[in-house]
C-alpha cells in the first residue's frame, strides 16, 4: 500500500517542520502549505488525494475555518481534518467543528499523541 | 542546537521584526483593523512556536502579549502609546532571550524574574476582571507546563530497584505532584497528600527551582515538587488526586524503562569466565539455569564496590532474574554492558507495550482486544468530536462535505476497533439524502450506548465512579508534560518521542526562497571577478598570435571566442550581483523605531518619511550604510530638529520632518537625509573650526559658506555644545565620510539656516569589480577609477593659459585648472602632445569643482578587481590599489582624490 499523504497547513515554518519530521519519521508522506489558500490550491492540483489534513487556525490569506468550509464543498470533500490550535477554547472548538473539522488538538502536540490520532483517523484500509 | 530550534530562531527573528514594524505602523493608524489582525497573528504564531520548546519565560511573556493584543483587537483595551511602549519592550526582551538561546543553547533561569515583571506589566493594561480570568487560565496552563518529569537517570537507583521489584499487575506510575504555591492557604497539606499516595513505593520531595537566598524565601509558599512511584491502579491514583488534577502528572512507566545501571567506571573489569558462563546459561533453554545464574551473580556482587558500575549492573541483573526471569534478552544486554560500561538500550524490549500501555504483557489478563487502552480513549475522543460536529447547524453549503468527513472519521474508528461499518454507511447515505445530520447522529447515539457497558468492564480505562470528564483531567497534564524537550530524548516511556531532524531545513520549509550562506555567494562573486579579469587575457593572446606568430586567422578566432566568453561572463557577473542585491529597506526599517525612541526621549515631535525603500544595492554596500545613517539621523534629531516650542516660535509646524530617501541613478545609489530643522550656521561652524584649530585665521574670511559648512566633515569637528546621549561623542561626520569613502562612496552636505539640512550619500551599486580607465604617462600606465572621471578631452596646447602661475584652460565656458600627472607623481617629464598638438586631459571632480589632469594618452577602460596595497605599502595613500591586467602585468591604480587634494 502506498504511503498515506498528509497536508500540513500552518503559517509557522517551525510548526510545519515539527509536524513534518514527526509524521515523516512514522512513514507518512507530508506536504506543506503556508495558508488555507495554498492548501486549497495544492488539494485541487494534486492527482492523488490527501488522506488527512492538519490545519492551523490563524493564518494569513485564508484561515483554517475558511479552508475547511471550502474543502468540504470540493469534489473530494470527505478527507478527515484535524484542527491544530494553540488555545483550548471551547469557542474555537465549536467553530472548528462547525467548519467541518473532525478533531481538535492543542499545540504543542506530543509526538506520540499526534501519531496516535493520525493513525486512528487513517485506520480505514482503502480510500473512501 | 538542533534544526528545529534553529528554524524557530530564524522564523522568530523575522516575526519579531514584523511585530516591531507593525507596532510602529499602528502608531500612525491605530484604527487599522488589518494591521491589528496581522500583529495579533504574528504574536500568536511566535507564542505557539515557543511552546514547542521548554522556554517557559519566553512563552510566559508572549502569552501576556497575546492576551493584551487580544483585548486590544476586541476593543476591550484602547491602543495607546504606553501600550506600544510596553509591547516593544517585551519584544526587546524576547529578542534578548533569542540571543541567549543562540549563544548558550538555553535560557538562564535568572531571566524568569524580568520575564515575570514584563508579563505583569503587560497584564496590568488588561482590565481587572479580564485580567483575573486570564491570569487564572495562564496560571493553570503554566502550572501544567511547568511540571517536568524527572529523567529516569535522575531518580536514585534504589528507588528504581524498589519500584521495579514492586511493579505488579496494575502497572507502575511515576507521579509528579506540584502543589499550588498558595496551597497552605487553601488548607492543603501537600506532604501528607504525597505520603499517602495509594500504592506508594518510593517518594521524595525536591526543590522546584534553585533555593532562593534565605532572606528572600517566602516560607508560606510551597516550593516543593514531589516525585512518587506507585503501583496502584491508575484509576485509584486519579481518584486520590481528584481535587488537584492540575497539579499532578501521572505517567505510566514500563518497569523495564527503570533498568538503568549507574556508577563510577574506574574499576577492575569483571572476569571473562563469568561473562562466558552467564551467556551460556542464558542461551540454554533449561529453566534451572536461572537459579544457577542468580547464585553466580550474587557471588560477583560481593566482589565489587557498591558505588561502581559493575555492582550496579549486577544488582539490576539480580532484580531481573528474581522478578522477570523470562526477560533473557534484557539480561544478555546487561551482561554485555559489564564490558562496555555503557547503559544497555532496552527500549525495544518494552516499546511494543506502547508509551501509555504500562501493563506488562504477562499481566494483561483478560483484555479482549489487542487495542491499547490509550487508543481506546483516543477513539472515544474522536467519536465524541464527531458527535460535536454533527451537533452543528445543518444549514450550511458545506454540510454534505462535513457529513462525509464525519463518516470517514467514524469509519476509521470502526476499522480500528475491528467493527463492521455497514450500518454507519447506511446512516451516512440516509443523512446525505435528507441533508441532515440526524440519521448519523442517531446511529452514533446507539453506537455509543452499545459501547458504554463494554468500557465499564475495563476498570483501568473507565471506572464507573469517576465521571468521564474527570478521568481526562489527569491525562492532560501528562500530555503537556512530555512534549517539549527535544534535546534530551524524553523519558523512555513516551512513545515515538525521539524526533529526528536529519533532513535539510530547506526541504521542510516548503518555500520557494532559498536561504544561502553569505560566504558561498561571496566565493561565487570572487570567482566571477577573477573570471572577468582572466578573460581579459584573450585579446592579448590574439594580439600575440597575430603579431608574434603571424597567424591572423587564429587571432580572429580567438577574438570571436573572446566575444562569446565576454558576454557570458558579463551576464554571469550581473546575475551573481543580482543575488547579492538587497533593498535599502534592510537598513531603513530600523529607523521608525529609532526615531520614535530618540525623539520621544528628547521631547521632540518628528515625522519620519521613508522613500524609495525598494531601491537595491549590493549587500556589502547596504551594510556599510547602516552605521553612517544612524549617525546622521541621530545628528538630525539631536542638533537639527528643534523642540516643538522652538519650532512654533520660528513659525514652523511643531512636528519636524525627517525624510530618508533612496534612489538609483545609473550605477550609483543616492541616499538623501533631509530635515527641516534649524540648519547649519556657517558662522558658527567657522568659529568652531577656528577654535579647534581646524582652519587658519587668515582663511576664515576667504572661504565660502558652502566651504565653511563642509568643515563639519573635518576630523575632530563636532558642533554639539553638550555631549548628549545620542550624538556628539566626539566622533563627527568625518567618520561618516571615511566610512563611505571606504566603499568608494561620497557625502555632500547642503544646509540653509532656519530651513534645514540635507545630506546626500552617494554609493556604488556594487564594489567587487571596479571600472578603471588606463592612462599613459611617461611611458608608464596607471589606472584611474572611472567614477571620478567626468570626461576625457584633448586640449590643444594653444588653449592652455597660465593664470596666476597656474595652468588653466576654458572648457565649455568654464575655467578649469590643469595639473600634469607627471608633476603629481614627481616624474620629471612634460606631457607629450599628439600629432595635432593636443594634450590628453582627464577631467575629474575635486569636490564639486572640475580639475583637468594632463596625461600622455588614454587607453581602454577595464574591469578589474582592485586589491589594496599590502603591508607597508598600504601607507602610500596616493594609490588606491593594484590590479592584474589580462597580460599578467600589474596596474597601479591611483587614488586621485588624495593626489589632487
Amino acid at each position: 500500500m502506498s504511503k498515506k499523504r498528509i497536508l500540513v497547513i500552518d503559517d509557522a515554518a517551525t510548526v510545519r517542520m515539527y509536524h513534518r519530521s514527526i509524521l515523516e519519521d512514522a512513514g507518512y508522506e507530508v506536504t506543506e502549505a503556508m495558508n488555507g489558500l495554498e492548501a486549497l490550491e495544492k488539494t485541487l492540483a494534486t492527482k492523488e488525494a490527501f488522506d488527512l489534513y492538519l490545519v492551523d487556525i490563524n493564518m494569513p490569506k485564508m484561515d483554517g475555518y475558511s479552508f475547511l468550509r471550502e474543502l468540504r464543498q470540493q469534489p473530494i470533500r470527505q478527507t478527515p481534518a484535524i484542527i491544530v490550535s494553540t488555545e483550548e477554547q471551547s469557542r474555537d472548538k465549536v467553530c472548528a467543528f462547525e467548519a467541518g473539522a473532525n478533531f481538535y488538538l492543542v499545540k504543542p502536540i506530543k509526538p506520540g499523541d499526534l501519531l496516535a490520532y493520525v493513525r486512528l483517523l487513517l485506520a480505514r484500509g482503502g480510500k473512501a | 542546537m538542533n534544526q528545529l530550534l534553529r528554524q524557530f530562531l530564524l522564523e522568530g527573528r523575522d516575526l519579531l521584526q514584523s511585530i516591531g514594524e507593525k507596532l510602529i505602523a499602528l502608531e500612525s493608524t491605530p484604527d487599522s483593523q488589518e494591521l491589528m489582525t496581522e500583529l495579533f497573528r504574528a504574536v500568536h504564531t511566535l507564542k505557539g512556536n515557543s511552546g514547542l520548546f521548554q522556554f517557559p519565560e519566553m512563552t510566559h511573556v508572549l502569552h501576556a502579549c497575546e492576551d493584551l493584543m487580544d483585548a486590544v483587537r476586541d476593543h476591550r483595551v484602547a491602543y495607546s502609546q504606553e501600550l506600544a511602549d510596553r509591547l516593544l519592550e517585551a519584544m526587546d526582551f524576547v529578542s534578548l532571550l533569542f540571543d541567549n538561546i543562540e549563544k548558550e543553547g538555553g535560557l538562564d533561569p535568572a531571566q524568569s524574574e524580568p520575564a515575570a515583571k514584563i508579563s505583569s506589566s503587560l497584564r496590568d493594561l488588561i482590565p481587572a476582571a479580564e485580567e483575573a480570568r486570564k491570569e487564572r487560565q495562564a496560571a493553570g496552563t503554566l502550572a501544567a507546563q511547568d511540571i517536568i518529569l524527572p529523567a529516569i537517570s535522575d531518580l536514585p537507583e534504589e528507588a528504581r530497584l524498589t519500584a521495579f521489584r514492586a511493579a505488579g499487575d496494575n502497572g507502575l506510575h511515576l507521579i509528579v505532584y506540584r502543589p499550588d504555591k498558595e496551597c497552605f492557604f487553601k488548607g492543603e497539606d501537600p506532604f501528607f497528600q504525597a505520603r499517602n499516595v495509594p500504592g506508594l513505593l518510593w517518594g521524595r520531595a525536591v526543590a522546584r527551582s534553585a533555593w532562593p537566598p534565605l532572606a528572600k524565601m517566602d516560607c508560606y509558599r510551597c516550593q516543593l515538587d514531589f516525585h512518587v512511584f506507585s503501583n496502584a491502579p491508575r484509576a485509584e491514583i486519579v481518584e486520590y488526586f481528584r481535587y488537584v488534577p492540575d497539579e499532578v502528572s501521572i505517567t505510566p512507566i514500563s518497569p523495564m524503562a527503570l533498568v538503568l545501571p549507574q556508577g563510577h567506571q574506574n574499576e577492575v573489569p569483571v572476569s571473562r569466565d563469568f561473562i562466558a558462563e552467564a551467556n551460556r546459561i542464558l542461551e540454554s533453554t533449561a529453566n534451572t539455569g536461572v537459579g544457577v545464574l542468580k547464585a553466580l551473580v550474587q557471588k560477583q556482587i560481593e566482589l565489587f564496590p557498591a558505588g561502581g558500575w559493575i555492582s550496579s549492573v549486577l544488582r539490576w541483573l539480580l532484580a531481573l532474574i528474581e522478578v522477570r526471569p523470562n526477560e533473557r534478552e534484557a539480561m544478555r544486554r546487561l551482561i554485555c554492558s559489564l564490558k562496555t560500561f555503557t547503559a544497555p538500550d532496552l527500549s525495544d524490549l518494552y516499546a511494543d507495550h506502547g508509551a501509555a500501555e504500562p501493563v506488562p504483557k504477562a499481566s494483561m489478563g483478560p483484555v479482549q482486544s489487542k487495542l491499547a487502552e490509550a487508543d481506546r480513549i483516543r477513539i472515544d475522543e474522536i467519536i465524541d468530536a464527531q458527535a460535536e460536529v454533527l451537533a452543528q447547524d445543518d444549514r450550511v453549503p458545506w454540510l454534505s462535505g462535513r457529513l462525509e468527513s464525519v463518516g470517514a472519521s467514524l469509519a476509521a474508528c470502526l476499522s480500528a476497533l475491528g467493527e463492521d461499518p455497514l450500518e454507519l454507511e447506511e446512516a451516512l447515505a440516509e443523512a446525505l439524502e435528507a441533508k441532515s445530520a440526524r440519521p448519523l447522529r442517531d446511529w452514533l447515539t446507539t453506537f455509543r450506548e452499545k459501547r458504554a457497558p463494554a468500557l465499564a468492564q475495563q476498570p483501568a480505562a473507565m471506572p464507573d465512579v469517576v465521571p468521564r470528564k474527570e478521568v481526562q483531567h489527569p491525562a492532560e497534564p501528562s500530555k503537556v508534560l512530555q512534549t517539549p524537550s527535544f534535546e534530551h530524548s524524553s523519558t523512555s516511556a513516551s512513545e515515538a518521542s525521539e524526533v529526528k531532524f536529519g533532513r535539510r531545513a530547506e526541504d521542510a520549509l516548503g518555500s520557494k526562497v532559498l536561504k544561502v550562506d553569505q560566504a558561498k555567494i561571496d566565493r561565487l562573486m570572487n570567482l566571477i571577478g577573477e573570471m572577468v579579469v582572466a578573460k581579459n587575457a584573450l585579446p592579448y593572446l590574439a594580439d600575440r598570435a597575430e603579431k608574434l606568430y603571424g597567424v591572423r586567422k587564429l587571432s580572429r578566432e580567438i577574438k570571436t571566442q573572446y566575444a562569446v566568453i565576454n558576454r557570458i561572463a558579463e551576464e554571469m557577473q550581473d546575475a551573481i550581483m543580482q543575488v547579492r542585491m538587497i533593498p535599502v529597506s534592510f537598513v531603513f526599517q530600523r529607523f521608525p523605531r529609532l526615531v520614535r525612541d530618540i525623539s520621544r526621549k528628547l521631547g521632540k515631535e518628528v515625522e519620519l518619511v521613508l522613500q524609495g525603500e525598494e531601491t537595491e544595492a549590493d549587500k556589502n554596500i547596504i551594510e556599510v550604510l547602516a552605521d553612517p545613517l544612524i549617525h546622521i539621523v541621530r545628528n538630525s534629531l539631536d542638533h537639527g530638529l528643534e523642540t516643538p516650542d522652538e519650532r512654533i516660535a520660528a513659525g514652523k509646524s511643531p512636528t519636524g520632518r525627517l525624510v530618508l530617501a533612496a534612489r538609483q541613478e545609473s550605477d550609483r545609489v543616492f541616499i538623501e537625509i533631509t530635515d527641516d530643522g534649524r540648519g547649519i550656521d556657517p558662522v558658527v561652524v567657522k568659529r568652531k573650526a577656528y577654535e579647534k584649530g581646524i582652519i587658519a585665521e587668515d582663511r576664515l574670511d576667504k572661504i565660502s559658506d558652502q566651504e565653511a559648512i563642509n568643515l563639519v566633515f573635518a576630523a575632530g569637528f563636532s558642533t554639539a555644545e553638550a555631549v548628549s546621549e545620542f550624538s556628539g561623542r566626539g566622533v563627527g561626520l568625518d567618520v561618516v565620510r571615511s566610512a563611505l569613502e571606504k566603499v568608494r562612496g561620497s557625502v555632500q552636505l547642503t544646509s540653509e539656516v532656519g530651513k534645514g539640512t540635507r545630506l546626500t550619500l552617494t554609493l556604488p551599486l556594487s564594489m567587487v569589480v571596479t571600472k578603471v580607465m588606463i592612462v599613459e604617462s611617461d611611458r608608464q600606465i596607471f589606472g584611474v577609477p572611472m567614477e571620478l572621471v567626468v570626461e576625457t578631452v584633448r586640449v590643444p596646447r594653444s588653449e592652455i593659459r597660465t593664470i596666476k602661475k597656474r595652468q588653466t584652460t576654458v572648457l565649455r565656458g568654464r575655467i578649469v585648472p590643469l595639473i600634469t600627472l607627471n608633476k603629481l607623481l614627481g616624474i620629471a617629464a612634460e606631457p607629450i602632445a599628439n600629432d595635432d598638438d593636443e594634450i590628453a586631459t582627464l577631467v575629474v571632480k575635486k569636490g564639486s569643482e572640475p580639475v583637468g589632469i594632463l596625461v600622455d594618452n588614454f587607453r581602454e577602460t577595464v574591469d578589474v578587481i582592485l586589491k589594496p596595497l599590502p603591508g607597508e605599502l598600504s601607507k602610500l595613500s596616493f594609490y588606491a590599489g593594484t590590479a592584474i591586467l589580462g597580460d599578467g602585468s600589474v596596474l597601479m591604480v591611483l587614488n586621485l582624490k588624495e593626489l589632487i587634494r
